[in-house]
């Protein structure tokens, strides 16, 4: 199957369900040195279910919750995207050189309600951004306002969805009011079977008495 | 007592447990009923199925694989099982890079799900943390690209 002799067996002799499987074993990285080898290896790194496990590796040492990235929806090009980002992310840190790191993209959170919310909820406006929680895996996020001089002593909870890509629409999930003051976000997650339920705990401080 | 032989006519005989880790095997027998009818084994040659074998013999007793590649595995177990090699699979696999290829081709054919993988990781093993140059050197890949393509493709491919 492949020559014998003072040549070394090349990886492209095995058949292609093979060297598939050999890279789902590899992390993004290394599919990336691969894909630069030869044009037969390129041609098999361009294998959406190679990206679909090399996504699915960062999302376990990261514990990235299952609800974040939709593995089978998505194209090769974001899992791909992904998939290296952690990476590339250091690559940036590294290269930074005690220099400040650019924003790549800048998105701003709607502040606007619609008249039917502000109905629902009773109040004006969004108010005053007070704290934010981004969910491990960067896609989700919980924010938590209040605003002392139209609705005080109360806190607005949101959940968004910040999307897959860069300049995705961010979309709000739920708000909630909370007849309370003086909380802060403490832990936020999406849950990892049940799609759009997330945990959300904040963390109240009570004046002493 | 199972009776196989090798494409080069070497005879074997194997306890029927440690025959019907080969998936193959396991349904010939199922075909052809109780009988002492030898069990020819085209693909494999004796070199390798000494190899392929000593791998079957030593995890006999171990439970079997599951058929759900991403089952219900928590992510700790998933690591582990990715990650943590035994000593002596480790050994096992420690071959020239002809046998170890020729160990998947064999497992792939006597279809022994646990050998194939764990082969497909002693490859990705000795391709992790490596160059391009250094990939091609260990699996002596010949560079097909012209040197625009070669251009291009390091330019989409920017990890760093």
């Amino acid at each position: 199957m492949y020559a014998w002799g003072t040549l070394k067996p090349i990886l492209t002799t095995l058949c292609q369900d093979i060297i598939i499987r050999i890279l789902c074993l590899l992390p993004a990285v290394d599919i990336i040195s691969i894909r630069q080898t030869c044009k037969s290896l390129h041609y098999f790194t361009t294998s959406k279910i190679v990206w679909i496990h090399a996504l699915q590796k960062v999302m376990d040492n990261h514990s990235i919750s299952d609800a974040s990235y939709p593995l089978r929806e998505m194209s090769r090009s974001l899992l791909e995207r992904i998939a290296l980002s952690p990476h590339k992310f250091m690559s940036i840190v590294k290269k930074r050189d005690g220099g400040v790191i650019e924003p790549r993209f800048s998105r701003g959170l709607p502040r606007f309600l619609s008249d039917e919310e502000k109905e629902i909820l009773g109040i004006p406006s969004v108010g005053r951004y007070d704290d934010i929680f981004l969910a491990v895996g960067g896609r989700f996020l919980a924010t938590l306002s209040r605003e002392y001089h139209s609705w005080p002593g109360s806190t607005l909870f949101q959940i968004w969805d910040l999307g897959l890509e860069p300049n995705s629409t961010i979309e709000c999930l739920a708000r909630e009011l909370e007849p309370w003051d003086d909380l802060e976000l403490r832990l936020f997650f999406p849950d990892a079977e049940v799609k759009n339920v997330f945990y959300l705990v904040s963390l109240q401080t009570l004046p002493e008495t | 007592m199972v009776i196989l032989i090798t494409s080069d006519n070497v005879k074997y005989v194997v306890e029927k447990d440690v025959a019907e880790l080969s998936v193959l095997v396991k349904n010939m027998l199922e075909d052809i009923g109780p009988s002492d009818e030898p069990i020819p084994l085209h693909n494999v040659t004796s070199t390798v199925f000494n190899k392929v074998l000593e791998y079957c013999i030593y995890h006999r007793n171990d439970p079997p694989p599951s058929d759900d590649d991403e089952g219900c595995a928590s992510p700790l177990h998933k690591y582990l099982a990715s990650h943590i090699c035994s000593e002596w699979d480790q050994r096992f696999f420690d071959v020239d890079q002809a046998l170890l290829f020729d160990i998947i081709l064999a497992a792939n054919y006597l279809d022994i799900k646990t050998l194939l993988d764990d082969a497909c990781k002693a490859v990705a093993h000795l391709i992790q943390g490596k160059s391009t140059e250094e990939i091609r050197g260990i699996f002596n890949i010949v560079n097909d690209f012209t040197p625009e393509e070669e251009a291009r493709v390091k330019k989409e491919n920017v990890s760093s």
